[in-house]
């Protein structure tokens, strides 16, 4: 047998090879053929191993957001939003509209928001009885427009309150961390609804954050942080948005 | 014994929420690692990983149990990167220039454990940069086989390619890697 060519032995080495048996052979018997096979065979282990692994906690966090956008779909014209009725796998969700929104207000209520405190001083819910009877676009604008304004804030700190106080610092890593893990479900779900430009909007503020939340905790990387949440104009864009889905909340629904 | 994954997602389709977690704990690290594959990026990896789940488990039903599972994930996952990637250039967002100008490296940007950054750091960062050259096919092609252990058959179903294409993907995939890293090719 000829020495077989570079693809043979890729396909070799890749047990995927039609005459193996006769490569097999001729390697054994050729020096150069044999390190040549070996030559590929650290290269292929090598490139196999760099595959990175996900960060700690990367299961707990895909189960989390996948338990919360299951139920989240099951809000009242969740699914035929989405183009498809209700199937038989969603009836755990489907049997739970009132308990999604109420999952999506645990998200905001554990995370310590505190009651709206309108002119009388009246403490009163988070969000109105109607907003959760009205389906699942309103709950969508309510649980974004909180998304906003926590993001706002810490981006408003980060921006115009630099600090030196690792406590503090590891403290906006925290709070960055909680936001990104919140806006993976908001983003997917803005998507899913036909709202491109918030889930744009998500993306580009969860970016930032992330970068803060795994960042070392120390006083440079605030300068960097400042930068970015300049030069990308953030502050603005998540105002404005904040407002507008204010705005939209306060319309009736159709 | 442990149940198979059609029986699984048999499971998962009469509502059992655990089945769907275990459909999440068995393949969620193969997801990322394919996305991160693809990606190069920790945040995108997770992102990607996510919405391959969300959309599994939205079509679930019309899901063949007599098909491979994880063939079928893996399928989703390239489909989800290549969203992302294209979303990417559409709206020219930022990426994390390197200092030597590349992009899409994320091996010192995470919250990897420090072992495996110091086990990888000269031949891990050149391997990652030689992959950098590979199209899209060639890494998951590449991936599937060599890490996942896919047989070519299965990867073709992933890919939506013919078997002869995910050869040659293979192949070209070593071979530009090779060149790459001529003249060292050492493990680490």
């Amino acid at each position: 047998m000829s020495h077989p060519s570079e693809r043979d032995l890729v396909l070799f080495l890749s047990d995927d090879c039609d005459d193996s048996g006769a490569i097999r052979a001729h390697v054994e018997a050729c020096p150069r053929c044999r390190d040549e096979v070996e030559e590929l065979r650290r290269l292929i282990a090598a490139a196999a191993a760099s595959a990175p692994g996900p960060a700690a906690g990367f299961e707990d966090r895909l189960w989390q957001a996948q338990r919360r956008h299951l139920a989240l779909r099951s809000v009242p014209g969740g699914a035929a939003a989405a183009g498809r009725p209700p199937a038989a796998a969603w009836r755990w969700v489907a049997a739970a509209g009132a308990l999604a929104a109420s999952l999506v207000l645990a998200i905001l209520l554990g995370r310590g928001t505190a009651p709206v405190m309108p002119g009388n001083g009246q403490p009163q819910p988070l969000v109105a009885t109607e907003d959760l009877a009205a389906g699942g676009d309103r709950i969508l604008l309510f649980a974004v427009s909180e998304q906003l304004r926590r993001s706002r804030l810490l981006l408003a700190e980060l921006a115009n309150s630099p600090t030196e106080d690792a406590t503090t610092i590891a403290w906006q890593q925290q709070r960055a961390a909680a936001l990104v893990s919140d806006s993976r479900l908001f983003r997917q779900s803005a998507r899913l609804r036909g709202r491109p430009e918030m889930a744009s909007l998500l993306e580009e503020v969860e970016r930032l954050l992330l970068e803060v939340a795994r960042a070392p905790s120390d006083v440079e990387q605030q300068q960097a942080w400042r930068q970015r949440i300049r030069d990308g104009d953030l502050l603005f864009k998540v105002t404005a948005a904040e407002v507008g889905t204010r705005t939209s909340r306060r319309k009736p629904s159709a | 014994m442990e149940p198979t994954d059609s029986e699984i997602v048999d499971r998962a389709r009469a509502g059992d929420e655990r089945a769907f977690r275990t459909l999440v704990e068995r393949h969620g690290r193969s997801v990322y690692r394919l996305a991160h594959r693809l990606t190069g990026h920790d945040g995108d990896a997770e992102d990607v990983a996510q919405e391959a789940f969300f959309k599994v488990f939205r079509n679930l039903d019309g899901f063949e149990s007599r098909a491979r599972f994880d063939t079928w994930l893996y399928r989703v996952t390239c489909n989800a990167a290549y969203d992302l990637m294209r979303r990417r250039q559409r709206n020219e967002a930022r990426t994390e220039p390197l200092p030597d100008g590349s992009v899409s490296l994320s091996l010192t940007s995470s919250g990897h454990d420090p072992e495996h950054l110091a086990a990888s750091s000269e031949i891990g960062q050149r391997i990652a940069a030689a992959m950098q050259c590979l199209t899209t096919a060639e890494k998951a092609a590449f991936h599937l086989r060599h890490v996942e252990g896919l047989p070519i058959q299965e990867i073709a179903a992933a890919l939506g390619l013919q078997t002869g294409a995910v050869k040659n993907a293979i192949f070209r995939a070593v071979q530009k890697m090779r060149q790459q890293l001529t003249p060292e090719s050492e493990t680490p």
